[in-house]
């Protein structure tokens, strides 16, 4: 195995699940997903040897978040237009019952679907900020816009989660 | 959203605001009760999303394709790239706000996440329950179902309400004046909540059915003290803003006194 290989596989391969949660919340479905992660991956590594990489993560899903857009927008061109994420997902909000144990995978499943819901720009601002817990100049770095767009994306992300959680579950308040 | 200082207050939240600034921001938020707001908020739907959220994980498949893609595309050539991936370290502020703003603060989203944490019984869950309990109560304003300082009163109304015989005293004369009762549900179990006033201070009493679960120890959970113990075949639970040595007195009092 080359130098290359073994420092790549070191210092990229740890973020794999970062790389793939991000297709995963961009692309909606798991097929999608592992073929745009092992796309970028190859990608990646190609890319690797020349590029002066200071923070690893950011630029690994820089690549990520690319080739789902090249994807998408191949599929597009092919007439193949992908149904968007929040289309795949049931949108089904399940009435919540304190009651039952079930609860906390109703919570989660209420979570992931309000936040696939949410527009492309904000719903990647909401999962790069709080699932992978990347600085606003990572996420920045990640998705190509401005510092100040990402404070703006993350607001309204954050405003749009909380009012549809309420809309949601404001039947059990007491 | 209409503060002009909202973005900035965000950052802080989130780590991204260091030193001098972070110092302005705090002061701008002591004053200014829509970014006080949003720091609650950001804080709880935070939390709900890490604890909640699917983080969505590369299969054992996926990986064995990337290898075996980088497999086919090794190459001996080796550069060394300049390597400083240290990212600053930031530091988080939620949990601050979490404990600094949890009393006066919680919103309905706080009090609606709080179905988030009705699991099974841990020692954690318990805490944060009892904590939810107390403080929807005091929001709702349901705090008290049966007002009364009589424990004459109060004790005959958990009757046939509940299947377990709650201990009922007034300490008045010790400064903590009950002011009733209400019922609650603690992982699970109905519990009766006895409710006492301690100068500006409200305390709740829960106690319910001990099912053998871990009780936590003493703690803090957003800024309310919590205090366990169990007794006989019943758990215990006072949680208040009061300070902790005020909250041990009460504890020390429910304990002493024979029922």
């Amino acid at each position: 195995m080359s130098g290359d290989r073994q420092r790549f596989e070191a210092l990229a391969l740890p973020h794999m699940d970062a790389a793939y949660n991000l297709a995963r919340w961009l692309a909606g479905s798991q097929a999608d997903a592992e073929d745009v992660v092992q796309e970028a991956m190859l990608r990646a590594f190609r890319a690797f040897d020349g590029a002066k990489v200071e923070n690893v993560k950011p630029w690994l899903l820089t690549i990520v978040r690319n080739c789902w857009r090249n994807r998408a927008a191949d599929e597009r061109r092919r007439g193949q237009a992908p149904l968007p994420a929040e289309d795949e997902r049931p949108l089904v909000f399940e009435g919540p019952d304190p009651e039952t144990d079930a609860l906390r995978a109703s919570d989660r499943r209420q979570l992931d679907a309000i936040i696939a819901g949410l527009p492309q720009e904000f719903r990647e601002a909401l999962v790069l900020r709080e699932i992978e817990d990347m600085s606003y100049r990572e996420i920045a770095e990640t998705t190509g816009a401005p510092i100040g767009t990402v404070m703006s994306r993350l607001a309204r992300a954050r405003a749009m989660l909380k009012q549809q959680w309420l809309a949601k579950t404001c039947d059990v308040l007491p | 959203m209409s503060c002009p200082e909202l973005f900035r207050t965000q950052a802080f939240i989130d780590g991204d605001v260091e030193g001098s600034e972070a110092a302005a921001v705090e002061r701008h938020v002591a004053e200014c009760a829509e970014c006080q707001a949003f720091c609650v908020d950001a804080a709880v739907l935070s939390d709900a999303i890490r604890n909640s959220a699917t983080r969505h994980v590369a299969s054992p498949e996926l990986r064995r394709r990337v290898v075996a893609a980088l497999d086919a595309a090794d190459r001996a050539d080796v550069v060394r790239p300049d390597w400083s991936a240290a990212s600053a370290a930031r530091t988080s502020r939620r949990r601050f706000w979490q404990g600094a703003l949890g009393g006066a603060g919680v919103t309905g989203l706080a009090a609606s996440l709080s179905i988030l944490s009705l699991l099974p019984p841990s020692a954690t869950t318990l805490a944060d329950q009892v904590t939810q309990a107390h403080t929807r109560a005091l929001m709702s304003g349901h705090a008290i179902a049966v007002a009364s300082s009589d424990h004459h009163t109060v004790k005959p109304w958990f009757a046939g309400r509940i299947d377990i015989s709650p201990p009922v005293q007034d300490f008045a004369a010790q400064g903590f004046k009950l002011t009733g009762g209400r019922l609650d549900k603690v992982a699970g179990a109905t519990a009766a909540v006895l409710t006492y006033q301690h100068g500006r201070h409200e305390v709740d009493l829960f106690v319910w059915a001990d099912r053998g679960s871990t009780l936590p120890t003493t703690g803090v959970r957003h800024g309310y003290h919590l205090m366990f113990w169990r007794s006989g075949d019943l758990n215990f639970a006072a949680v208040s803003d009061t300070a902790v040595p005020e909250l041990a007195d009460f504890v020390q009092l429910v304990r002493s006194e024979p029922e």
